[in-house]
């Protein structure tokens, strides 16, 4: 009689196996849309069962398996990081490609049209006064212009620096989360899904910030590195990186926009492991694409190598050429002023000098002996290769720096829509592995609801046979 | 099939966002009328585009140079066309005053006339265009000469510039404008500075000179000086008529090189609105044709929806 007692025994712990079984769907259920949540799943197993060895089988729960799948999160890890750079990258670049006219009729290239036009008009009546005060206007025109456009420059600098701060404080209190989370994995009895989420969200959105590589040790902890080799996370250990801006060793500029860096708290240049995320991203655009245009510790910049060359090529005519041919002979003086001693701020400090009067231009050529045959070379000026700007004219040199800068930008759009395209396919491939799909939890629910609803049944009916046994019991008694 | 919605709806989104930035490309190109709006557009003729427009403003400019050499020249081709009425006149003044019917009184007279003539001479010379002296070479801003019949030669040389200002044309070709100074015209010297033979104002006043002092040699030898004279001015209407025909060349070739130039940049930089408007249409009715898409998506049920 023992069996029919352990079989009803059996049939209530299935009652509870099932229950568990509901509370997971319920968990999947409801957690669909949480973040870094994963399907988890009870492990159903059935017991032993051997009717003679009065062993009454059932079944029992081995325990809730997650369905995290390290390979799916780890693209998702390796797309986002160059989703990231790229999306970063196109935005600044998309910033600063505006500060470029390209139409020839505003900014840089405007206004040395405007002077060259100046210079032209100027030539065919060199003693007009209007004239005169049209090359001085003209000339106030063109270091407005380059003075406008370093300062746009310097301001979208400034803009991404600032991005660049806030991304590493954020990439701090990440790291501090994951180490706080690694800390409550430890203590946590079994595999808590909810902590994991927490921990796989929040190691998602570290990826998009910087290029890490995460290791999950055996207590569920995660390891994160950055680059591979520095640890930012270990355990509960956490590694804050500070951002530093810096002048390389003797640098040829000292004077220039400092570049930035990252250090370890043990004061370790880590700065070339981030070559991806929107930190990655970040450096590029300080330490690359702007000192290419506003100049650096190595080098002066476009802007200030164009402002110089104008001014310089301009001043030397004008020098070279004469006043009046006298006699006594008068030399010609500077039209434009800059502050030489600050070769990287020549494009801000490029302005037209105090003391020069439209009278004071010199148009005469004296070795040719033509009375405007220097302002002719300052109107030709708007098609002379310059030697100082790899041979190429003003407006040349200009339409290069900016069709390097579109050409930058190009691609970098072009990267940011692929890349993103690629996070997409590895965040739905991950979906479909490990997300939750509502229709699966519909099924199990409507399963283990009818074993449920079974089980029960078998309950009542056993219960009944048991009654019938008492009562022949009875009636014998 | 509602598994790992999000992913679902970042691609919705991303894909969105790719029909978003269409529209927006073609709206600024139907807008600005221009294909390149910035530099990433096409970063291969950011160059080009600037090249064109700095040589058209070059242009622009030297036709705008060109155009005031022409009505200088103008001006100073009306003046030379008096001066040469005035030497006509004043050859007949001195074939009457050679006449033998002419007395001495009549030719004092006459004398008082080409004094009249040299000073309207003068004023040719220092005739003013602009507030600058048209003949006064690389001084335009000084009175080529004073009239003053007391003094020998009647004139008084003020500015004695030389002409070197030379217009440059579209093709780099120049031309010095206008092509002689009022010395040179009026009062020609031979190389070691003394007066030539065929100088106006010289033998204008030669010939006054001789009429007011009834001295018949004198005016038969200055009526044969004016002869000379008049060929010196036509000399000066010739160069001045070949100048006026070169800037008149290098204006046409001006404007025949700035269309030119303006249909290159226009070939380079100018949208094609038929092609922009279609592109619009395309992608609105894309951007439509997703966010209907998407809708339906989301009216999706799950199995959960029939449970009673």
């Amino acid at each position: 009689m023992s069996s029919l007692f352990a079989t009803l025994g059996t049939a209530g712990n299935a009652l509870d196996v099932l229950q568990q079984a509901i509370g997971v769907v319920q968990n999947n259920v409801t957690n669909a849309t949480t973040p870094g949540y994963v399907t988890q799943t009870l492990q159903l197993a059935a017991r032993p069962f051997d009717v003679e060895g009065n062993l009454s089988g059932g079944v029992e729960s081995t325990g809730v398996q997650s369905s995290r799948d390290q390979y799916a999160e780890q693209s998702v890890w390796t797309a986002n990081q160059q989703s990231g750079y790229a999306s970063q990258q196109s935005a600044s670049l998309n910033q600063l490609q505006q500060i470029f006219d390209v139409t020839g009729q505003s900014g840089i290239p405007g206004a040395l049209s405007t002077l060259y036009s100046a210079f032209s008009a100027w030539s065919s009546s060199p003693s007009n006064a209007t004239a005169q005060q049209s090359v001085l206007t003209a000339a106030q025109g063109v270091s407005v212009a380059f003075s406008q456009t370093f300062s746009q420059a310097q301001q979208i600098n400034s803009d991404n620096n600032q991005e660049l701060t806030s991304s590493v404080s954020q990439l701090n209190q990440y790291t501090s989360q994951i180490a706080t989370l690694n800390g409550e994995i430890r203590t946590s009895p079994g595999n808590d899904a909810g902590l994991q989420a927490q921990l796989y969200n929040t190691l998602e959105e570290v990826s998009n910030l910087a290029p890490v590589t995460v290791n999950i040790q055996s207590d569920g902890t995660a390891t994160v590195l950055l680059g591979g080799q520095s640890p930012l996370v270990q355990g509960v250990t956490q590694n804050n990186i500070t951002l530093n801006y810096t002048q390389p060793a003797n640098p040829t500029y000292p004077n220039a926009t400092p570049s930035a860096q990252l250090l370890t708290p043990q004061g370790q240049d880590v700065t070339s492991l981030v070559t991806q995320g929107t930190i990655g991203a970040g450096l590029t655009f300080a330490n690359t694409t702007m000192p290419a245009l506003l100049g650096s510790g190595s080098q002066q910049g476009s802007l200030n190598q164009l402002a110089q060359g104008v001014a310089d090529t301009v001043n030397n005519l004008l020098t070279n050429g004469q006043i009046s041919a006298g006699p006594p002979a008068v030399p010609g003086v500077p039209l434009f002023t800059y502050s030489a001693a600050a070769p990287t701020g020549i494009a801000s400090s490029l302005a037209v000098s105090s003391t020069i009067t439209g009278s004071q231009l010199a148009a005469i050529n004296p070795g040719a002996g033509v009375a405007n045959g220097n302002a002719t070379a300052l109107a030709n000026l708007a098609t002379k290769p310059d030697t100082n700007l790899n041979n190429l004219s003003f407006s040349q040199f200009y339409g290069a720096v900016a069709a390097d800068v579109g050409q930058q930008a190009s691609t970098a759009s072009r990267n940011a829509s692929a890349t993103s395209a690629a996070l997409n396919q590895a965040q739905s491939l991950r979906a479909q592995v490990s997300g939750v799909s509502l229709n699966q939890q519909a099924t199990q629910l409507l399963q283990f609801q009818e074993s449920y609803q079974a089980s029960a049944q078998l309950i009542t009916t056993i219960n009944t046979i048991t009654q019938s046994l008492l009562s022949v019991m009875q009636q014998a008694g | 099939m509602l598994a790992g919605l999000d992913a679902y709806t970042s691609t919705f989104l991303s894909a969105l966002n790719t029909t978003e930035n269409r529209i927006n490309t073609a709206n600024e190109q139907l807008s600005s009328g221009y294909r390149v709006n910035q530099p990433s557009d096409d970063p291969g003729a950011i160059e080009a585009i600037l090249g064109y427009q700095s040589q058209i403003d070059q242009v622009t400019q030297t036709q705008s140079n060109l155009s005031q050499a022409t009505t200088m020249s103008n001006v100073a081709d009306s003046a030379l066309s008096t001066a040469s009425n005035m030497l006509n006149q004043l050859s007949s003044i001195a074939t009457e005053g050679a006449s033998s019917t002419s007395s001495a009184t009549q030719n004092a007279s006459l004398g008082q006339q080409v004094q009249g003539i040299l000073k309207q001479l003068v004023s040719v010379a220092n005739t003013s265009f602009n507030g600058s002296y048209v003949f006064g070479g690389d001084d335009p801003t000084t009175q080529p000469y004073t009239f003053n019949w007391s003094v020998p030669g009647g004139v008084v040389q003020n500015n004695t510039a030389s002409v070197t200002v030379a217009v440059t044309n579209s093709d780099g070709d120049s031309l010095v404008i206008p092509p002689q100074t009022a010395q040179q015209i009026f009062d020609a010297r031979n190389a070691d500075g003394s007066v030539a033979a065929s100088n106006i104002f010289q033998n204008v006043y030669a010939l006054g000179q001789a009429l007011q002092s009834n001295n018949q040699a004198g005016i038969q030898a200055a009526a044969s000086s004016i002869t000379t004279s008049i060929v010196q001015l036509g000399q000066a209407t010739t160069a001045s008529g070949v100048t006026l025909n070169w800037l008149q060349q290098s204006s046409s070739s001006a404007t025949s090189k700035l269309t030119s130039l303006q249909s290159q940049l226009s070939g380079l930089r100018d949208a094609d609105a038929a092609q922009a408007a279609t592109d619009l249409q395309t992608a609105e009715t894309a951007q439509q044709a997703a966010i209907a898409a998407h809708g339906t998506l989301t009216n999706l049920k799950s199995l959960f929806s029939y449970f009673g």
